[in-house]
């Protein structure tokens, strides 16, 4: 079987400013692939492009063996991303609805699942995230370690091939680091595809089955987590390693 | 201050009230269902369309209402588009304040942070279900101040439309004091009734708010 992604010389740019020039990344089933560099490198630019929320200037994406075209509307894409779960650094939650509503709408508006459907398949994803207590209350009311655990949820009532983090815990409380992690953690365990951009390099190395050191744009180096901390070979991804461990 | 004249008169002038709210009334409801087509033209990234309704809101709110009033009942029917009094005020008020209502809307959807409409397009929603699904309801609030400012205003404005003889409270008061001469009763009676519509519609407002206070973003 084929790559559920793969990105080929994928080159996205700000105005005048290069931001990826030239990725490739194949992703398989089952595979959790960390990307970690430092700030700047074009992770989450990466991550983004997969489900187009950023478009990229040239190169090629493909989905399950599907070209994807940056041109592509909105509206056109909307069938694409249903299939990609994404969670924020930010959480975004949508704040007008209730934790249970913020499962439930995108089962119900983009799959067609009448309400007790959905409601049942909220009850089992907000359990899984430890949230069954919490169901009724609104983004406001939760903690970001509870917001972010609902926006994991949100994404996985989509049923999605793929899940993309894009820094899910950098915005969190390091003492509510933890519950998301284990959500992650748990997750990767049942064999869920993931592209998970990250700085907390002890969970990259534990959950990862490759990690993708980026840099400058490009992705360094590509190889299993054990391989990455104890003989990276790139001058950066050495110095990235060395200061990480320092 | 003669008492027994508001008392004889009252009935007409709450008969004329009632005539100032049901005008508003239906001039809210059709100004703001225009007032929202115009803006989600006027944030749409079609050109044409946003010129279009920033002409529109150009044209509404640069010209007198007054002017409207007479151009829809006097020079309409010459185009040979004849409407009874009531139903030109009607028309005339719902234009005109569908033309503040398009900058309020389209304010209160600039206002949903970026990550709320990113989230809705990452289950997969359409740019359509992400307008009506989250933008819109997310819009609400911010919306909901200059939305009954603009409500109150258009109360008020209604009385323009006693020019063309529509018997509401305006028109009322006028006939009444213009044959009885007691102007201060009778206005001042008109003022009360046209604060009492307007406190309720400032009620309504502190209620709603609260009711949408839960998503208030913090």
């Amino acid at each position: 079987m084929g790559p559920v992604i793969e990105l080929m010389a994928i080159e996205k740019r700000y105005g005048a400013v290069p931001v990826l020039k030239g990725v490739d990344l194949r992703v398989s089933e089952g595979e959790v692939i960390g990307i970690i560099g430092p700030s700047g490198a074009g992770k989450s630019t990466l991550l983004r492009i997969v489900n187009q929320l950023e478009r990229h200037q040239s190169g090629a994406l493909m989905v399950e063996g599907e070209r994807i075209d940056p041109y592509w509307s909105n509206r056109r894409l909307a069938r694409l991303r249903a299939k990609i779960g994404m969670v924020f650094q930010g959480f975004n939650l949508w704040n007008h609805l209730s934790a249970a509503e913020n499962v439930m709408l995108g089962p119900r508006t983009v799959l067609g699942l009448n309400k007790a459907d959905a409601a049942e398949r909220a009850d089992t994803l907000l359990a899984r995230v430890g949230l069954s207590a919490h169901a009724s209350k609104y983004p406001s009311q939760l903690s970001g370690g509870q917001q972010q655990r609902v926006a994991i949820a949100r994404a996985l009532a989509m049923q999605p091939r793929v899940m993309l983090f894009d820094e899910a815990t950098s915005a969190l409380d390091p003492a509510l680091v933890g519950e998301v992690l284990e959500v992650m953690a748990g997750l990767a365990a049942d064999g869920m595809t993931m592209l998970v951009v990250t700085h907390e390099m002890q969970f990259a190395r534990q959950v990862s089955s490759r990690l993708a050191f980026m840099a400058d744009g490009q992705i360094l180096e590509d190889e299993p987590p054990d391989v990455f901390f104890t003989s990276p070979k790139h001058p950066l991804a050495q110095d990235f390693v060395a200061r990480v461990f320092r | 201050m003669d008492v027994g004249v508001i008392w004889n008169y009252l009935p007409f002038l709450l008969r004329a009230a009632g005539t100032t709210l049901w005008i508003s009334f239906l001039s809210l409801v059709f100004g703001s269902i225009l007032g929202l087509g115009l803006a989600l033209l006027r944030v749409s990234s079609n050109r044409a369309a946003s010129s279009f309704a920033w002409a529109y809101v150009w044209l509404i709110r640069g010209t007198p209402m007054l002017l409207q009033i007479f151009a829809i009942y006097y020079w309409l029917p010459s185009l040979g588009v004849m409407l009874p009094a009531f139903m030109a005020g009607v028309v005339a008020l719902s234009i005109n304040t569908a033309g503040y209502f398009v900058d309020i809307f389209r304010a209160g959807i600039l206002s949903v942070p970026l990550g709320q409409i990113e989230a809705g397009y990452g289950v997969g929603l359409t740019p359509w279900q992400v307008m009506t699904r989250i933008i819109l309801p997310l819009s609400i609030r911010p919306a909901l101040p200059p939305y009954i400012g603009q409500a109150i205003n258009l109360v008020k404005n209604s009385s323009l439309v006693s020019v063309i003889s529509v018997q509401e409270l305006m028109f009322t008061s006028q006939s009444i004091y213009s044959s009885t001469y007691k102007i201060a009763e009778i206005l001042g009676t008109a003022g009360l009734l046209y604060l009492a519509i307007n406190t309720l519609l400032q009620i309504l407002q502190i209620y709603l708010e609260k009711r949408l206070s839960y998503y208030s973003v913090r």
